[in-house]
Order: C-alpha cells, then sequence, then structure tokens
C-alpha cells in the first residue's frame, strides 16, 4: 500500500557562515519567507513548520505557495534527503524524484554511457537497463547521436535525452518540481503523453508548482503552502475527468 | 524515525546491496578522468613509475644503499602511501562534490565511500603493476610472504573506508579541515619511512616511526613484498584502529548521520 504520512513533521535549516550573522539573517529573511530562529547551534531556518497530513494511494498532490514557501524542502523531505528535525515522516513505496532530470549524467560521455549513469542512480541495475535501452534511445529521438559523447548536444537534445530516462521505468510515488516540459512543439506534445502515461502508472504524484492551471489541469488535491505551515488543503473540484 | 539500528545495517548492508551502483560511479570517475587518452589509466602507472625510478635513484645514492635493496623497498611503500593520500585527501571532499545526488536520492553514505574508495582501488592496481615487474625482475621466485599482503589490503581498505567515512562527514562541517588533513599528509610523508629507512635513526628517535600509524600501515604490505614476516606488533597495530576507527564512526553515524545533508 504506497502511502505518505507526516505528523508534526518540522524541519530546521542550519546556516552556516556567520560571519557576517545580522546581514546574513537579513538577506535570508528577505529571500525566503521561512521563519529563522536563533537556537543554541547558531542560526537556523524553519522550512517547514509542524505540519500533518497523509497521502493515500492514487492521489495527485499540488504543492503551491510563493518562493521559500517550504514547497522544495517538503519534496526532499519526501524523497528521505531530509530527515525531520522533529516529527515524522512515514512513506511506503519506490520514490523516485524528478528534481534534476540530468542528475549524474556527465557530458564528456556519450549518450548510450550516460543512459547507464542516469539510471544507476535511479536505483535500475544494468541488465534492467538493457532491457529498456533501445526503448530509451527511440523516444528521445537521438538516433546516432547516442554513440557521441553529449558535448556535441544541444541542450535541448541532453534534455530529450534524460526525459526519456526519467520516464522510462514507473515508481510508486513521483516527485516533481514544476512539471517537466521538454523540447520543440512537435516533441513537447509527444513528452506530455509519456509523461501523463508515466504518472498514471504511478501510485502517487507530489508536483510542486508555480502554474495553478498546470496544477488544476492533474491535480486532485491541492495543498496550499506558506512559511513552512499549510495554509490550505482542499480537492480540486476544478480537474476535468 | 529512522532507527540509529536501522541506519548502522543500512550502511553496512549497502557495500552488497548498491555493489552495482558505487562500482559503476567509482568505474565511470576513471573513465571520465582518462577520457580521449589513449593508455588511459596507465597514466598513472608511467608517472608513479618514472618517479620511482627517478627518486629511488637519487635517493640510494644521497643514502648510499644498494639500488637492489632501495628501489623495492622505496616503490612498495610509496604505493601504498599513494593509496592512503589519495583516499584521505579525496574523502573529505567526497559528500560535497556528490552534493546533486545527495540533495536529490536518498542513500547510505557508503555508497559515496566506496565510489570513492573503488576509484582509488582501481589506481592503486594499477601502481601495483610497478610492484609486480620489479618483483619479477629481482627474480626472487614465488615467496609465501607475499599471500600475508592480502588480509593486509583488506584490513587497510576496511580501516580507510571508516577514517573515509569519518573524514568525509567532519570536512562537510567544518570545511577548514580539509586543508589542515592536506597538510598534515604533506608533513606525515616526511615522518614516515617511505624514502628513509628505519635503521637510519637512532634508538632514541625510534618514537617517530613507533607513534606513527603510517609506518604500521605500509609495513604490513611492505615487509611481506620484500620477503620479511612482519612483526605481530604492526598487526596488532592495524586492528587497534580499525576498532578505534570503527567506535569513532559508529559514534558519528548515529549522531549525525542525519545532518550530513543540511550541512551540503
Amino acid at each position: 500500500m504506497t502511502s505518505i504520512k507526516t505528523e508534526n513533521l518540522t524541519i530546521f535549516y542550519p546556516i552556516f557562515d556567520s560571519s557576517s550573522r545580522s546581514l546574513k539573517k537579513a538577506v535570508v529573511r528577505a529571500a525566503t519567507g521561512g521563519k529563522i530562529a536563533n537556537d543554541a547551534h547558531g542560526i537556523s531556518v524553519c522550512a517547514i513548520d509542524n505540519i500533518s497530513f497523509s497521502i493515500g494511494e492514487g492521489e495527485r498532490v499540488g504543492l503551491v505557495g510563493h518562493n521559500g514557501a517550504g514547497k522544495s524542502t517538503l519534496l526532499r523531505a519526501i524523497a528521505g534527503v531530509y530527515a525531520p528535525t522533529k516529527g515524522s515522516m512515514e512513506v511506503n513505496g519506490s520514490i523516485v524524484s524528478l528534481l534534476d532530470l540530468s542528475l549524474g549524467m556527465d557530458n564528456e560521455f556519450t549518450g548510450y554511457e550516460n543512459i547507464f549513469m542516469r539510471c544507476v542512480l535511479m536505483g535500475i541495475g544494468k541488465d534492467e537497463v538493457k532491457k529498456h535501452v533501445d526503448d530509451i534511445i527511440e523516444f528521445s529521438e537521438l538516433g546516432e547521436y547516442i554513440r557521441m559523447p553529449m558535448r556535441t548536444y544541444s541542450t535541448g537534445m541532453s534534455l530529450r535525452l534524460a526525459f526519456s530516462i526519467c520516464t522510462t521505468f514507473p515508481f510508486d510515488i513521483v516527485l516533481m518540481d514544476e512539471w517537466l516540459s521538454v523540447g520543440d512543439a512537435d516533441f513537447s506534445k509527444k513528452a506530455e503523453n509519456r509523461l501523463l502515461e508515466f504518472i498514471n502508472k504511478s501510485s502517487i504524484l507530489v508536483l510542486a508548482s508555480h502554474k495553478p492551471e498546470q496544477i488544476e489541469k492533474i491535480c486532485t488535491r491541492v495543498i496550499k503552502m506558506d512559511h513552512g505551515h499549510i495554509i490550505e488543503d482542499k480537492k480540486n473540484d476544478n480537474l476535468e475527468k | 524515525m529512522k532507527l540509529y539500528k536501522s541506519i548502522i545495517t543500512d550502511e553496512i548492508t549497502a557495500i552488497t546491496k548498491y555493489f552495482h551502483m558505487w562500482s559503476l560511479l567509482g568505474w565511470y570517475d576513471i573513465k571520465q578522468r582518462y577520457r580521449r587518452s589513449m593508455i588511459g589509466p596507465f597514466w598513472i602507472t608511467i608517472s608513479t613509475g618514472i618517479m620511482i625510478g627517478s627518486i629511488g635513484l637519487i635517493f640510494s645514492k644521497i643514502f648510499k644503499s644498494s639500488i637492489a635493496e632501495f628501489l623495492p623497498y622505496f616503490a612498495t611503500g610509496q604505493i601504498i602511501w599513494l593509496l592512503l593520500s589519495a583516499q584521505l585527501t579525496d574523502a573529505c571532499t567526497m559528500f560535497i562534490q556528490s552534493q546533486s545526488i545527495i540533495k536529490q536520492v536518498s542513500l547510505p553514505l557508503s555508497v559515496h565511500v566506496l565510489r570513492k574508495l573503488w576509484y582509488n582501488i582501481i589506481l592503486f592496481l594499477h601502481n601495483f603493476l610497478i610492484i609486480i615487474i620489479l618483483l619479477i625482475a629481482a627474480r626472487k621466485g614465488f615467496l609465501w610472504e607475499y599471500l600475508l599482503v592480502i588480509p593486509a589490503v583488506v584490513l587497510i581498505l576496511t580501516l580507510l573506508f571508516l577514517l573515509s567515512m569519518i573524514l568525509g562527514i567532519i570536512c562537510t562541517r567544518f570545511r577548514d579541515i580539509t586543508q589542515i588533513v592536506a597538510v598534515f599528509l604533506q608533513l606525515i610523508y616526511f615522518f614516515t619511512p617511505i624514502f628513509w629507512m628505519k635503521k637510519s635513526l637512532a634508538t632514541k628517535q625510534s618514537w617517530i616511526t613507533d607513534l606513527n600509524p603510517f609506518y604500521h600501515i605500509i609495513e604490513l604490505v611492505r615487509s611481506p613484498l620484500l620477503g620479511k614476516n612482519p612483526d605481530v606488533y604492526h598487526w596488532l597495530n592495524l586492528l587497534m584502529y580499525v576498532i578505534l576507527a570503527a567506535v569513532i564512526t559508529f559514534f558519528l553515524m548515529k549522531r549525525f548521520r542525519n545532518r550530513v545533508a543540511y550541512w551540503l
């Protein structure tokens, strides 16, 4: 049973470089909107402040809120990167976080090598990758370029490859920071369909986005965050069936 | 929240569970470094070989010892030293280097440590060719003592793994330690009998080597390769370091494992 459950989740971020403490403090406050606490260990930002919620199977959750409201931190906490400072975070199911699509990929390597590089970081073994490698290459439309080092690619080409890799293997939980759109008009239509298909195979989607229309189109539930709090948690009534 | 116990088990089982991950990442690091070069990592064999050959020649003259005695001595010591110092230096920055991964995917920290360790083991094996060549050139045939190198290397790698974890965690939090480690390694090199021999020290000064962990570590690989059975005393020292490092690693893990991502 795939699920995400948090109780009284609180995350404090330590801020180092305290050479210019007060200036730093001011800058951080202006830029993030997170609450800044001053504890015994120095300055820290309270990015997530005592929130509780649970997400069950089949839910498509949209996270909204302005910059620094705590959306990305929450995504990272779900991914298990940030352990809770207080409270708990319980996640059941395999997770893929698409915060940085081209994670681990290197320009000196060929596209083909990069497929293995990217996949291994998603925890996918060689044999599994080999089974799907043709499909990845075909979808990315790179053709012969796949044998060339990635530094010869255009930005669009590298992104297409990364996108094709990341949407090949289904996971229970998908975490996304902004809806992915890649490539030119033709490819972007094709990519949109593939992404929807990929998400349909998953059980839970958590999407942080600044675009309300995107969230309305996809999500079943919208969580609005501000200063590390949840200020609104409601069903999306406008969802087109 | 995960229990401490399960954190530790996760870190240890990662060695086998994430084998395909760290071995591939480490290997790709090598591939990346030697991309577009014809002989690839064998450059390291060549550069170490030239360095050992020329310094060996000069110092055997300075110390008035025969080249047949000094060269294998210097080569084995130097090559183990290169493994130790490279791994310890890299350990200080490995989490910082992998920060994009650490901040996106939840993985045991061991994966990053093993990636670096594997990288340095591969380089070490390339350097080890020089030792093999020298052993063949010495025409002593196969000695049973050589086999003692295997347990010694296994213990040394265990120690390096633990020390890397310790340095990795501390240096991620306190970035200055990286520089201190670099300076320290430079200094300790001169205090370790690698290009000089212990017998040239007066008995009164023997504390310089006796208190130096690097001496005991190097001696455990060097003396079997030179056909001598190392003192039990060296084994005990190394064993003690491993246990000590394991205890420190355990406490650092327990206390700070979950903080590393925040420090990046």
